[in-house]
């Protein structure tokens, strides 16, 4: 079991079926779940959460826009933070790294690949 | 006198200027009459198209919403699968537990195929959003087009020519055609059930 309390955010409910399956598998067990950036910094509240899986396209507040808001605050810029998006492309990426972002994964991910970029992001 | 002459020299630069921007004109005249008819058919197409896109893209979002109900049924049962299989490994020889792990593992995988779900919903919430920006541009193009044919009396004239030269059997043709190719192949019903169907063979 890992302590470690994880919050992944994305619109789509399969794909986070699919991210809450994987972290059980791998030994997480505490998880909050939210639909787009909004929701996320709401429920981040009061939280102590040691890693953050989201997702690039959503509405309200996409991901970007999410990392840009946790990297802004003294609260949660150190929490690491993985992307998860369809978003393959370098300047992507590239976008990604500059705002700090711990780990990128580009969909389709295969659980093995999920898994490491979560140990990779957790030992930094 | 040097007035006069002035005024001759004054008049021979607007008779050369004239004889740049006559030919100028009526060239660009020549270009006016050429798009309007075609700036007039895009016209009408628009009209008959941008009906149909706002129930294109609920279309799209049906087959999202549609998919996306499909992948929870599938993955409620393969959640249903693993902890029949997670309560099974409990009371069973190491042997048997190792093949139950594996496949676990298919399980997982099949769970992680369903990605596609995700995948295929963004390609075609872009594809809305394509079909979308392009009805605007078409809806901007034709006011535009409306503008020329009422507001100008180029665009007047050239309209009434061609009403003149119109073929209502082609127009009425090609308004048809793109009817047919646009028409939808689900035809559901909500007042005719399978009972109602079946009722007919009875």
């Amino acid at each position: 079991m890992i302590d470690n309390k994880v919050l992944f955010v994305d619109d789509s409910p399969t794909m986070r079926r699919i991210i809450k399956n994987t972290l059980k598998k791998i030994g997480f067990n505490d998880f909050i779940e939210a639909e787009h950036g909004i929701d996320a910094l709401e429920k981040l509240e009061g939280e102590d959460v040691g890693l953050i899986l989201s997702d690039w396209n959503m509405p309200e507040m996409n991901g970007k826009q999410l990392v840009e808001e946790l990297k802004g605050n003294d609260k949660y810029k150190n929490i690491p933070i993985i992307m998860i998006t369809t978003r393959g492309m370098k300047e992507d990426v590239i976008t990604a790294v500059k705002m700090g972002v711990a780990g990128y994964v580009v969909k389709p991910f295969t659980p093995e690949i999920l898994k490491g970029k979560i140990q990779k992001a957790l030992q930094k | 006198m040097s007035d006069i002459f002035k005024k001759i020299e004054e008049m021979q630069d607007f008779l050369r200027i004239g004889d740049e921007v006559i030919p100028f004109l009526g060239d660009l005249f020549k270009f006016i009459q050429d798009v309007m008819p075609l700036m007039n058919e895009i016209q009408s197409s628009f009209t008959d198209s941008s009906s149909k896109i706002p129930d294109a893209k609920d279309r799209l979002q049906d087959v999202t919403d549609a998919t996306e109900m499909a992948t929870q049924e599938i993955m409620d049962k393969l959640d249903s699968i693993n902890d029949g299989l997670d309560k099974i490994s409990e009371s069973v020889p190491d042997e048997t537990k190792k093949e139950i792990d594996n496949i676990q593992n298919d399980v997982m995988d099949i769970t992680f195929a369903l990605q596609f779900q995700d995948i295929t919903s963004q390609k075609l919430e872009h594809a809305g959003r394509i079909m979308q920006a392009i009805n605007e541009k078409f809806g901007k193009l034709s006011k535009a087009t409306e503008a020329v044919k009422v507001k100008t009396k180029v665009g007047k004239r050239i309209m009434a020519e061609l009403s003149l030269q119109s073929d209502p059997e082609k127009v009425n043709k090609e308004s048809t055609e793109f009817n047919e190719k646009t028409k939808d192949v689900i035809r559901e019903s909500a007042d005719f059930s399978q009972d109602d169907i079946d009722a007919l063979f009875d």
